[in-house]
């Protein structure tokens, strides 16, 4: 069969006249036919994107893609003074899968900070420890208070020391989060692994000075969804 | 009739993947603009578009190692991206709706949107338009936008017709290509 010229096809789904034995063709043909078919949909798409105007991010934004690639990233996950595990010989430590994935959460949720869980396991000199603000962590049905988070700068790394008890898990387990004061944006912190009812996570000064300071303990289910799973069980916003 | 096609970002490729940062500074400079605009328009609000702007050139730099030289393009992916990132704040932005009694009740959030599909696809051919330069993105727009014929057009801009129905032809095929580029 010999196909009508590709111009042709352009002016059919342009709309234009075309000969006769064209459009003959064009009901017969099932290379054609679906050729202008799929013409049409561009040219729609194209007459519909008349009203776009490029908008280009505000120069913020570009700093904080650098500041962000440039602060540390880390996600080995490390035990605290609080509740030291014997080091087991011989295995290596390794992450849980899930806290992977509540790091990922961190990228996907908020501007994409991630925290890492302080390292406690090699003692180096004793920093200044200086407590900065504290949250009371209470219960968001009765207010009952489970425990009590606080911003904690050690020499100069910001940590958040989270202590929290009789925290049901169920079958899940327990995720920290900063939401920000705006209470449109949120970052996982960690996760606070079972049965342990302290834990320092790094943070950074930069997640506080955007505002990032209300403390929130989640439930989550071992799922896919990296996101918060809107099962909260106590929450405190930090006096900075 | 010299066809360069739209700039697939291959340029940048090797850089990124060796971990050069100039070249994120420059994909963000030539498709910033494209990335907050879907943000923008998805979203409906500066603030959640400018944070996913970021997200997104964010991530791209941390899985740039998935970026293969001759497949795909490298705007494509970033628009990939960005469509995801829209879509997880959506649904995220619902999950928040529905425990909202326990947060503040003055939180705004905004309805569902124009679907992000449509939004990015429009986007995307506005962003390709002014990468294409012209005569050929006037053309389109005078053939295409609105309405006018080849004829008509031909006349305006003073350029044979035939060479006037060849920049629409390859025109709207580089747009299929881009629209193409960018999976759901
Ligand atoms: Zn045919």
């Amino acid at each position: 069969m010999t196909h009508p010229d590709h111009d042709l096809l352009v002016a059919t789904a342009l709309g234009e006249a075309v000969p006769e034995q064209v459009s003959q063709h064009l009901e017969l043909c099932s290379e054609c036919g679906p050729e202008v078919e799929s013409l049409k949909q561009v040219i729609d798409m194209t007459r519909r994107s008349r009203d776009v105007d490029l908008v280009p991010p505000p120069p913020a934004v570009w700093a904080a893609i650098e500041a962000e690639l440039d602060a540390p990233l880390q996600l080995t996950p490390r035990h605290t003074e609080a509740t030291p595990t014997p080091p087991r010989h011989g295995a290596p430590r390794r992450s849980p899968w899930w806290l992977a994935a509540a790091a990922a959460a961190g990228i996907a949720l908020g501007s994409g900070v991630t925290a890492a869980v302080v390292n406690r396991d090699s003692p180096a000199p004793t920093p200044s420890v200086q407590t900065v603000a504290k949250a009371p962590l209470d219960t968001l049905d009765t207010k009952t208070s489970r425990g009590e988070a606080r911003l904690v700068r050690v020499g100069t790394t910001l940590d958040l020391d989270v202590q929290a008890r009789g925290l049901a898990t169920d079958s899940g387990y327990l995720e920290v989060w900063l939401i920000n004061s705006d209470l449109k944006r949120m970052v996982s912190v960690g996760v606070l692994p079972a049965g342990v009812e302290q834990q320092r996570f790094v943070i950074s000064q930069d997640l506080i000075d955007q505002g990032y300071v209300i403390v929130d303990i989640s439930r989550e289910q071992f799922d896919d969804k990296p996101a918060h799973s809107g099962d909260s069980l106590v929450r405190g916003t930090l006096a900075v | 009739m010299t066809d360069q096609g739209l700039d697939s970002g291959a340029d940048l490729i090797p850089g990124l993947r060796a971990g050069d940062r100039a070249a994120l500074a420059a994909a963000y400079e030539r498709w910033g603009a494209a990335v907050h605009t879907i943000a923008l328009r998805s979203l409906g609000n500066h603030h959640d578009a400018e944070d996913v702007t970021q997200q997104v050139f964010v991530s791209a730099w941390r899985s740039r190692e998935s970026l293969r030289e001759g497949v795909g393009s490298l705007p494509g992916w970033l628009f990939a991206i960005t469509r995801r990132r829209c879509a997880d704040l959506y649904a995220a932005r619902e999950r928040e709706t529905r425990r909202e009694h326990s947060l503040a009740r003055h939180t705004e959030l905004t309805a569902a949107g124009p679907t992000a599909e449509d939004v990015t696809d429009k986007v995307v051919i506005a962003e390709a338009l002014d990468a294409m330069g012209d005569p050929r993105a006037a053309l389109i727009r005078a053939v295409v936008m609105e309405g006018r014929t080849h004829t008509e057009v031909a006349t305006a801009f003073d350029l044979p017709l035939g060479t006037v129905k060849s920049h629409i032809r390859r025109g709207l095929l580089q747009l299929r290509t881009r629209l193409e580029e960018v999976p759901l």
